[in-house]
This record gives structure tokens, C-alpha cells and sequence, in this order.
């Protein structure tokens, strides 16, 4: 039954979208309305749509400065800035200035492509730095094409055009084509972007320890596939539970989608009965009061995601899609498809559903991503970073450590602990060292446990147990080299011992990737742009 | 007339007397030379010595006679006027009997004597006198006695005794066995022994010794050479003569009563001599005694440098040392560099010295060098005499004597770079040092009351190497800088914690150690480790940063490296010229590699680090680019490498900025939060006041100001005689560690007693006046302890212990009226006071808004804590005192309590200005950081704390013109400083001069 609805609904967005392209297509349509339509394509992620028009309006008016603004703001979303600052400069040439705040950073973002070259795949394009972060490339082609592959499935269909990532080598260039202001990036921690019908991301190489930029990119492409499929109407709540939900689901094995420090957040939150009310970012996630307000309020959102799944199946996802681009309310539409009659009945089971969910109750620090090195010796450290005061303790440890005084150093290590929260990543997998090397390895492995449920993706904690594990009985590593690699691939440790690991197993393809990746990061990235003889 | 004749006449006999002696002084001048020209012909014939010398005698005796006789006869002959007038008239015939009418006693007047007397004047002007006395008799005997020079002479030259020795043995005959035995053989088979020797030595004057006898010699002679030496001795027997007889050389000596002998000579060389006696047949010679030049050994010069690396503006400093067995002319210091000397006189003594020595500072300017430099350094000291064999006289102004010098010493003159790096070296030492103290205790159980003793033992020596290391780099005094500070903090603090544990718990120690020493020993063992924990933390950090540092500077040069390799024209150079350009890019990531490992194992060194070898490996693959000749592919990658040396410069850089953004950022939170909870201090103190205002307008507050007045008083009283009974402990001779424990208890509580009584905490005030007669007792106890018990010798009963027990009485006195005060009915009436109980509650929900702000600032007090390196959490530690006594003033206000309250908003504004001091500190600790990492960075230089060598000039007196002024120093200025001073003082002249 479910199956026939969406097959309907499939049907009348196509008709709809040919009807509109037919319309736009009629020659008795003034420009004016054109170009209104192209702009309405472009707002709802229907990029072949505006260009169609656009190419047409500007063969027939190259010079009219209505279409050149057309042609600008089409090329910027494909991402081709040398045209769209040469439209510029002709309508600045007749006398129109089109400012950079007009919605597209063109200049800036020409300025921040400087150099970058593009790597094609299936429906892809990855566009990015030519030196080391060609590291990226497979993966983000991997990542891209399963998303898509995946994505449209799950929700009921994707972008038609070829979708565009740009990996920005530098935070400072994402800054620069996002357009979001320095301090606002560094504030919020903003490195990845589903904007103008692009993904924005920043390398992994410009934050401290690198992050999980292919779930990252992934939940940008959702953003991307929802803002398509429901014509843009998607609220922004249900963008980002419908994106932090789903952003692992591209891999074969997806981990829980909630971070644990969303999982904290909510623990406290259903033990205090103290969640982010619905209405204070039902229109907005802007009027949250802190960060920490609006990591509760994403875990919220995500879990109602979660459980209207749970309730409905995964097909209810494309059903959602079909229903808000049809303009029914999200609060409707998720709660009508859980099978509850209001909002309110829904959000009550939905608290029942959140206590049966393993969360982590410990308290946590939100990690705030360092760019370009920012963010001091404790950057990748989200309980280290602002407390000099236990960070103090840490270095002590690890001067202790570097003389060899391992059990003076666990003293230290164990003072760097703010009782309200759990010890810091770096104080737990220098921990894990100083058991290992006193013999206590029992200690050790408990140590590193603590420390991967704690901060699965922190870069310290990853490559501690990736050497210990094979001693402490955590397998043989591979698990975390493949974390290490996926948070941060620039590691020729890592690397290597990856190769040596898909050797020893026999896969060819993954050590293809990962020499690959080995060679690169051995000439330190360069490339070479003088053709073969 | 007569007169001119008389006057004739007297010149006539003047004339006369004088040729008469003339003539006799001439012939007794020739008769003695012919007479001792025929003893040394006799002596010359072998004639015996006693026929030589009377014949001598008597013909001198006979000759001597006659002559007399002779001359006595001449002398009559011209004695008298009338023979004088008879003699003239007979050698002048015609004025026979006319002038002897001059001689007329009674002359009668008469033309013709006068015309007579006219006459004879008339001839007798016509007369010379020497034809009247003539000098031919007197020529006549210079002739002789030239005859008997030549005599003389030729004797001298050729007779075997010349007529010299034959005068020498005509006045003793053992001159004359002397010369006779000048021929005379040496028995060396006989030996003739002396004894009773006396030598004394007079030395030479350059030695400045005085004389020096010594009597009962072995005849030995040991003295400087140029030494006059003066020998007696005697021998048993007699002897005619005697000679000395020095190195085979004979001199003469004298032998008195045949049997004692002296002689003298000056010690010129060494060798032997002995006294060779003549028995009138042969010469017997003495024992033969060495002759030894006491050595004037080469000066002892010795040269102390502590320091030997010292930052190019900071002075030298040496201690130096001479000696000299004589006397010592100069010392100098050598200043040796590249085989190059520079000499620099530091002492030419006017006076014979035999030792000298300073402790003396020269800048580096003045030894010659500057930053980089390494020279040799030696102390030189010349004494008086030149070595042995000098031929060569030195140059005027010149060292003459033998010259002694000290062991040489390097010394490096550091650059600004030098001493940075110097200093950096240093902190990891002392880092590295407190990371092993701070691990002893780290691993070991807090001891036990029955350990601690033993403990205390061993944890001492936990910082034996950290203080050698202090006490190697900052033994002529410790630097200014924070982690100087920092290591006094923790000396300072390790040894009050020993000398608690060794005063309570030694067995010495009088009385048992009560639960709340072992849990003030627990806290202080705490907070000592927390004390090396943040040294430890601050000075790693600087040492990180100031690497960061480094590391930015050398991305600068590494870009320019790379820049300017890039714009290398390659198809112009050799591949070998141009992988000789690399070497430079080589260097740079070298720089930036060797920082790394101080950046620690964090983010930031990641970033460096991982960035750091992407560079290393791009600039590899140009190298082999460029190795085989792939010019094209080279210059290619090299402009990749030139854009990611780029792009890695302006992370670092940013990287830097922020962190500094950062570093304002706090201190503008820390300023802001200053200013409110100085705000908040003074609505605090606003209130206490007006609570205060209240109570004077009291209708019952002069009774209760006059009673807290006397409390006040009496705890004033207590408190100055409880300090002063420390101050009879003085340096703790004579006292026993239970007796100073015991007064610095009663002190401590004392000072607690008077502060509550300041605050009108009245409960606080009644428990130590009701606690402190234990208190009390036990130091009287103790101080009869001290002068009644058995004392060894070296420890004698200190003269202070009197007046410490009148101090405790006083004590005693002032607390027990402090508890007759405290049971007044004032007291008790205020607190029950209605007027006073309503303006408290009155006041309560003011106190409570206050306390609430004070709640808003503490987390913002911990934060600001939490972000600040040298914060110790003591901050928010009296912040939230602070806040917990506001809370409770509030609460005893709105139960109407006044005296408690007040007390309380009392110690709530002196939390919060506690608070904010605290803050303080740590700020001021962060720009002691800056300082010290701008010194480490190279930005600075030395220790600090350095002598200035400018010139201070004091400023002009008033009512003193600048001439008058000027002439006062110049006046000043020529009084004699330390010679460490003689360079500024000299500086001090030219800048006077040159205004």
C-alpha cells in the first residue's frame, strides 16, 4: 500500500516538474517570469531546470542585464566562478553592480578555487586541492556514489545533475566561497556546507585531528536530496534529524547516529525531563540559546526521525518527502506517519522510545572543531581545550611519561579529570600507554574502551588503541587504523599499516587504495603538471 | 808713614807663614811617600815586617823632629815686628836702621824721621814681596815630592808589595801576612774548623725583607741573589790572616785576636765558599759551605670564573689571586683570542706586595670582545726580579721579572641568540630536575607521623639536583626571571616543610606531635606538590611557546629560502650548484625539525610536525629530480614546495596570532572581571559601613565603642608582646624546637586574636581567649624549661629569655583582661539590642542581592582561572569564600544580628579583595612569562638583575650652581675606589667631562 503511494507520488513530481519545464519552456512567457522560474529551480535544487531556462533566455539576450544576473547566479551554483566574475564584470561594464553580498561570494569563491582541480565519478564531481589532499579523492568519490546511490533510495529520488563537491584545503577558503563570516565559522564550528547546490566541506587536513568528513559530505548530500525532494519546504529541524539521522547509513555497517555527546545531552535531558522545548527551533535552530542547547535540540530531532522510522519503516522516509513538498507540516507529516493523530501524542512516545535507547550517561564536553591549527596544544581535546587548569596536569603526565615515571604520571593523568565529567581523550589514552608499558594491560584495554565509547572519532584515541590493541586484546587493530584513516588520512602510520593489513587479508582493492594514498603523502603531495612525453 | 811700613811688614809675615806651611805639608807629603815607597821596596825584599816598620818609625819619628824643630825656627823668624824689620833691612841694605824708627815707643817729632820713615816707605813700595819671601824653597819641595809620586807610581806598578799594600801593612800586619800570603799554598789536606757562625743577610731592596741575623749558623748561605751577606765566626785555634774565599774568588776578610774572623760579600752566584787562614807558612783552609740563591720563584696566579659563558652585556666576573715570594710588580690579565693578546693591567702596587687579589667585574668591551667570541683568559703576574740569564732588558714601562700564570679558562661571550638558547638549555634542565622531584613524591605514600621523620631525610636529597644545577648557573647570584622564581618558591617552601617536620617530630622536640601537626604536614606535602606541578607546567610552557616561536621564524626563512630558490633559473646552474641551493632550504626544515620535539605531543606540534615532513619529502623528491637531471619536473615540484612552504609560514604565523588574540582576550575578561568585583567590593564595604553609621547612632554604641576599644587594645597589647617573644628567638641559638614551636603557635594565634577583634568577631574572639590558657601555660613551661636546663658550654642560655618571660606576662596580663571585657553586659545587651537587631534585618535583602551578584561572578572568576596558566584556583577558592560569607552575612542579618553580620560582610570584602589579588598575581605571572619567553626567544639578554653599565649621573642638588656642582664631583671623584670600580668610575669622569 505504502509502495503504491509512493509510486503516485513519484508520478505527480515528475508530471509537476515537466509541466514546469514546458511552461518555462513557452516562448509567450515574458523574461521576467523566466527568470523567476529559474530562480524558483534553483531554490528547490532543480539545477538542470534553471539552466535549461537560462541557457535559453541568454541566447536570446546575451546582454540583457536581468539575464547575465540569471547566468551569474546559475554558473555560481554550478560552481564555474571564471564565467560567473565575467558576467560580473559586463554587467558592471553596463552600469550594474552586483555586489558580493548579493547572495553568491563569486570573486571570493574564484579566489578560493585558486588551483583546485575537479575528479569526476559517477553522477560526481570532486573538486579539490591538487597536493595532498588528492588523499580525499577516492573516498569522497566512494562516499559521494553511495550516498546518492543510497540517499535517493531511501528518501525517493535525488538532484538529477551532477552533484558537486568542493574540499577546501584551508578553512579560511571554505570561509571564503561559503560566505559565512570568519568569526561565525569559528564560533559555531561550521566546516561543511549543502549550499547553491553544492557541498561545501573543509579538508580534514584543516582541523585539528581531522574529522569524519565522508559522513560529514554525506549529511551535506542529504540536506541536498531533501531540499530537492521536498521543493525546499523541508523545516530546518527536520533537515537536520533527517540528516544526522541518516548521514552513516551510506556505509554497509552504519554506527549509531548519535554522537556521544548528543547521547549525554539526551540522557540528562530524559532524566531531567528537561528537553530544548519543540517551538523555540520548530522555525528556526537560530534562536537556540547555546551550542550546547543546539547539539540537544539536533539530538532530538534526529531521534524523532528515528523513532517515526521505527514506527513506519524506512519507506515512510520517502513517504515524508513526497508529503511536505506536497505542503503538509513536518510536525504532520512525522507524526501522522508514526501513526499518531497529533504531535504532541507523538513526542510523548517518543520520550518513552529515547529511554530505550543505549545512551551514554556520562556528561560530556561538546568538541568544538579547531581550524588551521587553532584552538591551541589541545585542539583535538573537547575537555582539554578550555581548561588549561587540567590540561596542566596532562603535560606534567607526559613529561613524567617521557622520564619514564609511568605510575607518577597516571597520578597526574587522573588529576586532569573535572568531576562532573569523564577524564579528557588525551589524559585516557595516555593512560592506556602507562598501564601498557607498567604490564598492567588489563587496566590498559579498560582505559581504551573508556576512551573509543567515549570519543569514537578522536584521533589520539584511535591510533593509542590501533598500537595497543594486538597487546591489550582488542583485536588486531585494524578497526582503528581504519577509524584513524577515515578521521584523518594523512598518517603514512596509518597508512601503512592498513597495506599491511589488506595484504596479509588479501584485498587487492583496498591496497591499491591505500598505496596509493601511501605514495602521495611519501612526495608530500606534489603532483606533476608537465605532461608525459 | 809708619803705618804703611807696619801694613808691609804684616803681609810680609803672612806671606812668609803661609809659604812655611805649604812648604812643610809638601815635604811631609814626599818624605811619606819616600818612606812608604821604601817599606814597599823592604817588603817587596822580603825584609821581616818588624824591621820594615820600625825603620819606618824611626825615620819618621827622626825626620818628624827635626822638622819640627826646623819649622818652629822659620816660623820664629817671622813672628816679630822688630825681626821682621831686622830681616828686611838686612836683605834691603838701604833702609838699614830707618825703619826701625817705626818701632820708637816714644818717637819725638822730627823732620828727619819723617823724612827717614818717607823714605824707607817709598823703597819699600819699591820691593815685591817675594823678592823679600820668596817661593823657591816651596818649588823646590814640589819637585820632591812629585820625584817620590813617580816613585810611588812605578812601585805601584812593579814592585811585588806595592807602596798601597805596604801602606795597608804598615797599619796592620795581617794586611801584611795577608799579602804574603796571596802566594802562599792551600794545605788542602788540613782543614780548619770555624764555628760560633753568624751570617746576616741584608736583601736586596726589590724584596722589601728587612735584615735578617742568624746566629748558630752551619754557615750555609740561602738568600735571594744581590743579598749582602756578613759573616763572624771564630775558630779554635789562631791565625795570622785570613781570606774569604767565594767561588775560588778571594776577597778579604778580618781576623781579630787571631781567632775571629768576619767578612761580607754580596751573593751574586751560587756555588761554595770558605775561609782559607794563614799560619804565616800556608793557608789552611775552613769547611767549604754552599752558596744557594733562595729561589725567587715565578708568582702564584690563580683565576676563578664561575661563569664562562656570560651574555655580551653583562660583566665578567673573576676573582683572582697573586702571591710572590719577593714581591710581586704587576698582575695583568691575558685576554688571548684568535693567537692574539690583549693585556689589561689590573694591579702595579707602589709598595713591595707579596700577595694580591680582587673580586672584579670587567665588560666584555673592556676584555676586547664582543658577542661570539671565545677567549682564552689567564691571570699573569711579574714579580720583581727578571729570571736568571736575562740578557735582553725589556722595554721601558714593560714586565721585567719572571712572570707566573694561571691555568687558562674559556670563556664564550654569548650572542643575544647564545644566551637565549643558553637559557632555554637551562629551563629543560630545571624542568627535567623538578619532573624527577615531583615523581618521588608522586609514587611514594604521604608519610606517616611515625615515618615522617626518616622521610624527611630522604626527600631532602630529592632536590640535590636541581640545586646543583641553581647553584652552577646562578651561583654570583640568582636572575629575576619567573622560573628563578619559581625554583626560590619551591626551595623556600621545601625547606620550611623540612624544618616543620624536623621541629615536631625530631626527638629533640619537646612534647608529642598532636593530630594537627600530621594533617598540617599532610596539606603542606600537598600543596608542595602542587606548587612543583604548576613550576613544572609554566616552565614547559614557556619553553613550548618560545619553540613555536622558533618555529615561526624559521617558516619565514624557509620561505624565503624557497622563494628565492624557485627563482633560480635552472637551465643557468649545474645540478650540483643547484642542489648547493637546496642545502639552505635543508637547513631551515632542520631548524624546524629540531623545534618539534619541544612543542610536546599536541596539536600544535601535529600541525608543525605533519607539515614539517610533507616539506621534507616534497623537498627529497626535488632533490632527485634535480639528481637526475629532470630540470623541467624539478622546477615544477619546486614551485609546488615554494607554495606549501607558503601556505605553512601563514598557518604558523595565524596560528601565533590567534594565539595571542586569545591571550588579550583573557586579559580583557580578567580586566572586566576586576572591575566588577571591585564593584562588588565596595557595595560590599558600602553596606558594612552603614552598618556601622547604625550602630554609633545607637543611643547604647558609646558604651559598646568604648568596650571594643579596650578589647582592641588588649588584643593589640597581646599581639605585640606574643611578636616580640619571637623576636627574642632570634636565630634560634639556645632554643629548643618544642620552645620555638611553641611561641610561634601562641604568635600565630595572637595575630588571629587581634584581626577578630579588629572585625568584631566576637565568637572567634572568645574562642582563642578560652583556648589560648593551654597555650599560655605551655610556653611558660617552656621558657622555665629553658633557663633552668643543663646547657653544654657551646650552647649558653640566651641573654634574651628575661624579657621574653616579662613579654608573656604581658600576654598573660592582656588576655586576662580581654576575658574580663568579653563577660560585659554590653556586649551581651548589643546583641539583643532592638534598634540594632531591626537596621540588620533592614539590611538583609541588600546583603542577599549581593550575594547573588557575587553567585553570577564566580563561574566567571573559574573560568577565567581555567584559562590562565599560572592560575593556582585560589582565585575562585576565595571567590566562593566570598560568596559563602555573604550568604551567611545575610542570614545572621535577617535574624538581626548585627555583631555577625558585620563581621562576616567584613571578611566577605576582604575574600573579594583576596580574590582579585589572586587574579592579579596570576596576570603579573603571565607577563613575568612574556618577559622571560621574549629572553629565551633571543629578544632579551642575560639573567637580568645585570649591573647597569650605564653611568648614573645624580641630579643637581638645589642651591648648588652646575659649576659649583661640577667642581663637587670633580672633587669627589678623586678619592680612591675598588678597583672593581675604577671603570665606571673612569666612565663616570668622561660623561662628567664631555657636559
Amino acid at each position: 500500500m505504502l509502495g503504491a503511494v509512493i509510486a503516485i507520488g513519484r508520478t505527480l513530481r515528475e508530471c509537476t516538474v515537466f509541466g514546469v519545464s514546458v511552461l518555462l519552456l513557452y516562448p509567450s512567457v515574458g523574461w521576467a517570469d523566466d527568470i523567476d522560474d529559474a530562480l524558483l529551480c534553483l531554490e528547490q535544487a532543480n539545477l538542470p531546470c534553471a539552466v535549461q531556462i537560462e541557457t535559453k533566455l541568454y541566447t536570446e539576450n546575451p546582454t540583457n542585464t536581468d539575464v547575465l544576473q540569471l547566468r551569474a547566479r546559475t554558473h555560481f551554483h554550478l560552481g564555474e566562478f571564471e564565467e560567473v566574475v565575467s558576467v560580473l564584470d559586463r554587467l558592471s561594464e553596463q552600469g550594474l553592480d552586483v555586489s558580493e553580498g548579493g547572495g553568491f561570494p563569486a570573486r571570493a569563491s574564484l579566489a578560493a578555487f585558486s588551483g583546485m582541480v575537479e575528479t569526476r565519478g559517477e553522477g560526481v564531481v570532486v573538486r579539490h586541492d591538487p597536493g595532498i589532499d588528492r588523499v580525499l579523492v577516492q573516498d569522497a568519490l566512494n562516499t559521494m556514489e553511495s550516498a546518492r546511490t543510497i540517499f535517493d533510495a531511501k528518501l525517493g529520488g535525488g538532484p538529477e545533475h551532477e552533484v558537486v563537491l568542493d574540499i577546501f584545503p584551508t578553512a579560511r577558503r571554505f570561509m571564503q566561497a561559503s560566505g559565512i563570516p570568519e568569526q561565525a565559522v569559528r564560533t559555531t564550528g561550521v566546516i561543511a556546507l549543502s549550499k547553491w547546490n553544492r557541498l561545501l566541506i573543509t579538508s580534514p587536513r584543516a582541523t585539528a585531528g581531522g574529522y569524519g568528513w565522508m559522513d560529514t559530505a554525506a549529511h551535506e548530500y542529504i540536506h541536498l536530496v531533501v531540499s530537492w525532494r521536498t521543493r525546499d519546504k523541508a523545516p530546518v529541524w527536520l533537515q537536520e534529524g533527517l540528516a544526522r539521522y541518516l548521514e552513516k547509513h551510506w556505509r554497509a555497517n552504519p554506527d549509531f547516529y548519535l554522537s556521544p555527546k548528543q547521547q549525554s545531552l539526551l540522557a540528562r535531558a530524559l532524566m531531567d525531563d528537561a528537553f530544548v522545548p519543540f517551538e523555540k527551533f520548530r522555525l528556526s535552530m537560530a534562536y537556540l540559546d547555546s551550542g550546547e542547547e543546539a547539539a540537544l535540540a539536533y539530538a532530538q530531532v534526529s531521534t524523532m526521525v528515528d523513532f517515526m522510522v521505527q514506527q513506519a519503516g524506512d519507506a515512510s522516509l520517502i513517504e515524508l518527502m513526497d508529503r511536505i513538498s506536497d505542503g503538509e507540516t513536518a510536525e504532520a507529516a512525522v507524526s501522522g506517519l508514526a501513526g499518531y493523530s497529533s504531535f504532541e501524542a507523538f513526542k510523548k512516545d517518543w520520550k518513552q522510545f529515547l529511554s530505550t535507547l543505549p545512551l551514554v550517561q556520562q556528561e560530556l564536553t561538546k568538541s568544538a572543531i579547531s581550524l588551521d591549527g587553532e584552538g591551541g596544544d589541545f585542539a583535538d581535546d573537547p575537555v582539554l581545550q578550555s581548561r588549561t587548569d587540567l590540561a596542566k596536569y596532562v603535560r606534567v603526565g607526559d613529561l613524567l611519561m617521557q622520564h619514564k615515571k609511568y605510575k607518577a604520571a597516571l597520578v597526574e593523568y587522573q588529576k586532569a579529570k573535572d568531576p562532573d565529567e569523564p577524564l579528557s581523550p588525551t589524559a585516557l589514552a595516555r593512560m592506556a600507554e602507562c598501564y601498557a608499558q607498567l604490564g598492567d594491560l588489563f587496566a590498559s584495554k579498560a582505559q581504551l574502551t573508556v576512551a573509543l565509547g567515549l570519543y569514537p572519532e578522536n584521533i589520539k584515541v584511535l591510533l593509542t588503541s590501533a598500537e595497543l590493541a594486538p597487546k591489550v586484546g582488542l583485536g588486531d587493530g585494524h578497526d582503528y587504523w581504519l577509524r584513524a584513516h577515515e578521521v584523518n588520512p594523512y598518517s603514512i602510520q596509518t597508512q601503512t599499516a592498513l597495506v599491511e593489513h589488506y595484504t596479509t587479508n588479501g584485498n587487492e582493492q583496498a591496497v591499491r587504495h591505500h598505496e596509493s594514498i601511501l605514495s602521495i603523502l611519501e612526495v608530500g603531495g606534489l603532483y606533476s603538471t608537465i605532461p608525459n612525453p | 808713614m809708619s803705618k804703611t811700613i807696619l801694613q808691609y811688614w804684616k803681609k810680609l809675615q803672612q806671606r812668609s807663614r803661609v809659604l812655611l806651611v805649604s812648604e812643610a805639608g809638601v815635604q811631609f807629603l814626599a818624605v811619606f811617600g819616600a818612606l812608604i815607597f821604601c817599606a814597599a821596596v823592604g817588603f817587596s825584599a822580603n825584609l821581616s815586617y818588624e824591621f820594615v816598620l820600625y825603620s819606618a818609625l824611626a825615620v819618621c819619628t827622626l825626620w818628624l823632629g827635626w822638622h819640627i824643630w826646623s819649622f818652629a825656627q822659620r816660623w820664629k823668624m817671622w813672628s816679630g815686628t822688630r825681626l821682621i824689620a831686622e830681616r828686611v833691612e838686612s836683605l834691603i841694605p838701604s833702609l838699614a836702621g830707618r825703619t826701625l824708627l817705626v818701632l820708637d815707643t816714644n818717637p819725638v817729632e822730627s823732620f828727619v824721621r819723617d823724612r827717614a820713615l818717607q823714605k824707607s816707605a817709598h823703597i819699600l813700595q819699591q820691593v815685591p814681596q817675594y823678592q823679600l819671601v820668596p817661593t823657591t824653597r816651596l818649588k823646590r819641595m814640589v819637585k820632591y815630592l812629585s820625584f817620590t809620586m813617580l816613585l810611588l807610581a812605578v812601585g805601584e806598578w812593579r814592585l811585588p808589595v806595592s807602596p798601597s799594600q805596604a801602606l795597608l801593612s804598615l797599619t796592620s800586619k795581617a794586611q801584611y801576612v795577608l799579602v804574603q800570603a796571596e802566594d802562599a799554598l792551600v794545605d788542602e789536606a788540613d782543614e780548619v774548623t770555624i764555628g760560633d757562625i753568624v751570617i746576616e743577610y741584608t736583601f736586596p731592596e726589590y724584596t722589601g725583607m728587612t735584615p735578617v741575623r742568624i746566629p748558630n749558623s752551619n754557615g750555609e748561605i740561602h738568600a735571594p741573589q744581590g743579598t749582602h751577606v756578613m759573616l763572624s765566626a771564630k775558630t779554635l785555634e789562631r791565625f795570622e790572616a785570613v781570606q774569604l774565599s767565594v767561588n775560588d774568588k778571594i776577597r778579604p776578610a778580618t781576623l781579630n785576636f787571631g781567632r775571629e774572623v768576619q767578612a761580607e760579600f754580596d751573593l751574586i752566584e751560587e756555588g761554595a765558599y770558605r775561609l782559607l787562614f794563614f799560619d804565616g807558612q800556608q793557608k789552611i783552609p775552613s769547611q767549604t759551605f754552599p752558596l744557594v740563591f733562595d729561589d725567587d720563584d715565578p708568582p702564584v696566579a690563580s683565576l676563578e670564573i664561575k661563569r664562562t659563558q656570560i651574555p655580551s652585556n653583562r660583566p665578567l666576573s673573576m676573582t683572582w689571586n697573586a702571591s710572590d715570594d719577593f714581591g710581586l710588580e704587576r698582575v695583568v690579565l691575558e685576554v688571548e683570542k684568535n693567537g692574539a693578546v690583549k693585556t689589561i693591567v689590573l694591579r702595579k702596587p707602589n709598595e713591595n706586595r707579596l700577595k694580591l687579589g680582587a673580586k672584579i667585574r670587567r665588560s666584555v668591551e673592556e676584555l676586547g670582545l664582543k658577542g661570539g667570541d671565545t677567549a682564552i683568559i689567564r691571570l699573569v703576574a711579574y714579580d720583581n726580579q727578571a729570571p736568571l740569564g736575562q740578557d735582553v732588558s725589556p722595554a721601558e714601562g714593560e714586565p721585567f721579572g719572571k712572570r707566573g700564570a694561571s691555568s687558562p679558562i674559556e670563556v664564550q661571550i654569548l650572542t643575544p641568540q647564545m644566551s637565549a638558547d643558553q637559557m632555554k638549555q637551562l629551563n629543560r634542565q630545571l624542568r627535567d630536575a623538578l619532573v624527577l622531584v615531583l615523581a618521588d613524591y608522586l609514587v611514594e605514600d604521604i608519610p606517616s607521623e611515625y615515618t615522617v621523620f626518616a622521610w624527611s631525610k630522604r626527600a631532602m636529597k630529592r632536590y640535590d639536583a636541581i640545586r646543583k644545577i641553581t647553584d652552577e648557573a646562578w651561583s654570583e647570584g640568582w636572575p629575576t626571571y619567573l622560573s628563578a622564581e619559581l625554583v626560590a618558591n619551591i626551595y623556600a617552601d621545601s625547606a620550611s616543610l623540612f624544618r616543620f617536620i624536623r621541629t615536631t617530630y625530631s626527638s629533640e622536640n619537646l612534647g608529642a606531635p598532636t593530630p594537627d601537626d600530621i594533617e598540617f604536614f599532610s596539606d603542606s606535602y600537598t600543596a608542595h606538590i602542587e606548587q612543583l606541578e604548576q613550576a613544572i607546567y609554566i616552565i614547559d610552557r614557556m619553553l613550548r611557546q618560545v619553540a613555536f616561536g622558533d618555529v615561526e621564524q624559521a617558516s619565514k626563512k624557509l620561505t624565503r629560502s624557497s622563494d628565492r630558490f624557485a627563482s633560480i633559473d635552472m637551465s643557468d646552474k649545474s645540478p650540483q650548484e643547484l642542489m648547493n641551493a637546496l642545502s639552505r632550504i635543508d637547513r631551515d626544515l632542520e631548524t624546524i625539525e629540531a623545534s618539534v620535539e619541544e612543542l610536546g605531543g599536541y596539536s600544535i606540534k601535529d600541525f608543525v610536525e605533519d607539515r614539517h615532513d610533507e616539506l621534507a619529502r616534497m623537498e627529497a623528491v626535488v632533490r632527485n629530480q634535480l639528481a637526475a637531471e629532470r630540470t623541467e619536473e624539478a622546477r615544477d615540484s619546486t614551485e609546488q614546495f615554494s607554495e606549501s612552504v607558503r601556505q605553512f609560514s601563514e598557518g604558523v604565523s595565524e596560528i601565533l596570532e590567534r594565539m595571542k588574540a586569545q591571550e588579550d582576550e583573557l586579559e580583557q575578561e580578567m580586566e572586566s572581571l576586576r572591575e566588577k568585583l571591585e564593584e562588588l567590593d565596595a557595595k560590599q564595604q558600602a553596606k558594612m559601613e552603614e552598618l556601622q553609621q547604625v550602630r554609633q547612632d545607637d543611643p547604647f554604641a558609646g558604651a559598646l565603642a568604648d568596650l571594643w576599644s579596650k578589647i582592641e587594645a588588649q588584643a593589640i597589647v597581646a599581639d605585640s608582646a606574643s611578636g616580640r617573644l619571637v623576636e627574642g628567638i632570634g636565630d634560634g641559638r639556645g632554643f629548643r624546637y618544642g620552645t620555638i614551636r611553641s611561641i610561634e603557635r601562641l604568635d600565630s594565634e595572637m595575630t588571629a586574636l587581634k584581626g577578630a577583634a579588629i572585625t568584631r568577631n566576637l565568637d572567634t574572639l572568645l574562642n582563642i581567649v578560652l583556648s589560648s590558657g593551654i597555650r599560655l601555660r605551655r610556653v611558660e613551661n617552656v621558657l622555665e624549661n629553658e633557663t633552668f636546663r643543663g646547657r653544654p658550654s657551646s650552647d649558653p642560655i640566651p641573654n634574651t629569655l628575661q624579657n621574653m618571660k616579662r613579654d608573656n606576662q604581658k600576654v598573660v596580663e592582656a588576655l586576662i583582661e580581654l576575658q574580663s571585657l568579653l563577660g560585659s553586659d554590653v556586649l551581651n545587651n548589643a546583641q539583643s539590642n532592638p534598634y540594632l537587631m531591626e537596621a540588620a534585618q533592614a539590611m538583609a535583602a541588600d546583603q542577599r542581592l549581593l550575594h547573588q551578584e557575587m553567585m553570577g561572578l564566580i563561574p566567571k572568576v573559574e573560568e577565567v582561572e581555567q584559562q590562565m596558566p599560572t592560575a593556582t584556583g585560589e582565585a575562585t577558592e576565595f571567590a566562593m569564600e566570598a560568596g559563602r560569607n555573604m550568604d551567611q552575612a545575610a542570614y545572621f542579618l535577617s535574624e538581626g544580628e548585627n555583631m555577625a553580620g558585620e563581621s562576616l560582610q567584613f571578611q566577605s570584602s576582604a575574600r573579594i579583595q583576596d580574590t582579585i589579588e589572586a587574579l592579579q598575581q596570576a596576570a603579573a605571572q603571565m607577563q613575568q612569562m612574556q618577559q622571560q619567553m621574549d629572553q629565551m626567544a633571543g629578544g632579551g639578554e642575560g639573567d637580568g638583575d645585570s649591573m647597569s653599565s650605564e653611568v648614573e649621573l645624580p641630579p643637581i642638588e638645589p642651591r648648588v650652581s652646575p659649576e659649583e656642582y661640577r667642581k663637587m664631583l670633580l672633587q669627589g671623584m678623586q678619592g680612591g675606589v675598588p678597583e672593581e670600580y675604577e671603570t665606571l668610575k673612569k666612565k663616570y669622569y668622561e660623561e662628567l667631562v664631555a657636559q
